[in-house]
């Protein structure tokens, strides 16, 4: 098992590992239970990572791949309705989150819906260049493909919520 | 505002409104523990060196008894099915090519009781002509299967030999030969030549000594000739 240093340098990143987790899963017991199994994971393999490298790109790729090999498998992707975004049936994606002011939950609905409507390959992407702020080569890493894809699939992931986010482009050219 | 100008504002807003409004989920406070009590828990399980060596050797073994098993098991690919018979067939022609005794003159009155007791009649049959001469009919016992035999000698004495057994065997597409509209299935084995056909349901073997290039033409006009003209059928 991993010695105690590892251990406390990798559960430093576990308030991101556990919103992406909520990202991937939109359960909030799911979501424990997916960065449970991937500390074990971590710790088990902690040899195979390489010091000096992104320990928290590591800790997100073993994340993601855990999703992907378990509990991708038990989730059925939200079929699209005839205006791209999904329909019912699926758990809201941000049912979990914190309380917002009144003036900010439209815009989080609404990108909540915008997300929604997205493949898993493009709002993974997103989330981790946009919001973690991760740099393009280890959102590539983390995805397991190369860079020039991950840049595709960004551009294509904000032009598609710039086309289902209509008020908010209209708030921009204002 | 142009539109780079606008681009750059339409990015930034987009990335304000993912920071600014993505929520911020807070792992539960039991979450950490939890997690370092697992750790604990799970065993160790970096690979000891040679760690991987007995299972691998174990299952190795268990693979071979399995192959050993289960092989003879195995069905294997069908015989083919004309490899015996055409053992006993040259084996026939062979036995009349040195013993058979030219008995021309007691054919006709022969047949009747040879179809009869092979169960195999002949509308039609090569009397022979100019240029080969039919000189015995004989019922044949080959592998099993009950037939009739008639015998021919050209005057280089070359024996042809006309079988037909009583049983439709399955005659492979690989190996035949185009003889105007006949497709019959050509094969030569221990210095003989042998043309195999179906008709009527029944397998018919025309069998000769006929094998080099020049040989084999003549054997093909053999084979037209009593093709167009032997008419077997069974007998019910």
């Amino acid at each position: 098992m991993a010695d105690p240093e590892f251990q406390r340098q990798s559960l430093e990143h576990l308030d991101a590992l556990y919103r992406l987790a909520v990202y991937l899963t939109r359960n909030g017991s799911e979501a424990e239970d997916l960065v449970q199994e991937t500390y074990l994971r971590a710790f088990r393999f902690s040899h195979r990572f390489e010091p000096g490298t992104h320990l928290k790109a590591w800790l997100f790729q073993i994340l993601r791949n855990t999703f992907l090999t378990f509990y991708r498998l038990r989730e059925r992707e939200p079929a699209l309705s005839e205006d791209g975004v999904a329909g019912g049936g699926a758990t809201p994606m941000f049912q979990h989150a914190p309380r917002a002011d009144g003036a900010s939950t439209g815009a989080r609905v609404d990108l909540e819906r915008a997300l929604e409507s997205l493949p898993e390959e493009f709002r993974t992407i997103l989330f981790l260049a946009e919001v973690q702020g991760f740099p393009m080569e280890e959102v590539a890493e983390i995805m397991g493909c190369p860079v020039g894809t991950v840049k595709s699939r960004l551009f294509r992931a904000k032009e598609r919520l710039r086309a289902v986010l209509p008020d908010y482009r209209d708030e921009l050219k204002g | 505002m142009r539109g780079d100008e606008l681009e750059n504002a339409e990015e930034a807003a987009l990335r304000r409104l993912l920071t600014e409004h993505f929520p911020r989920h807070r792992p539960p406070a039991h979450l950490r523990a939890a997690i370092l009590r697992a750790a604990e828990a799970s065993p160790a399980s970096r690979p000891r060196a040679g760690a991987w060596l007995p299972p691998a050797l174990s299952a190795l073994a268990t693979a071979l008894l399995m192959v050993m098993l289960i092989i003879p098991a195995l069905p294997r690919a069908p015989a083919d099915p004309l490899q015996t018979i055409v053992g006993a067939v040259l084996s026939e022609h062979t036995r009349n090519l040195m013993w058979g005794e030219a008995r021309p003159d007691v054919i006709h009155e022969n047949l009747p009781r040879l179809m009869e007791e092979t169960g195999i009649g002949l509308s039609w049959f090569f009397l022979g002509d100019s240029q080969v001469e039919l000189t015995r009919a004989d019922p044949i016992y080959l592998d099993g299967k009950k037939g009739l035999a008639l015998f021919y000698r050209d005057p280089e004495g070359h024996v042809v030999s006309y079988l037909v057994l009583a049983q439709g065997l399955p005659v492979p597409d690989r190996g035949r030969v185009q003889i105007d509209g006949f497709r019959p299935l050509l094969r030569q084995a221990n210095g003989f030549s042998l043309f195999v056909w179906k008709q009527q349901g029944l397998t018919i073997f025309l069998v000769s000594d006929l094998v080099s290039e020049y040989d084999l033409s003549r054997f093909r006009e053999y084979f037209l000739k009593v093709r167009f003209t032997t008419v077997p059928f069974p007998i019910q």
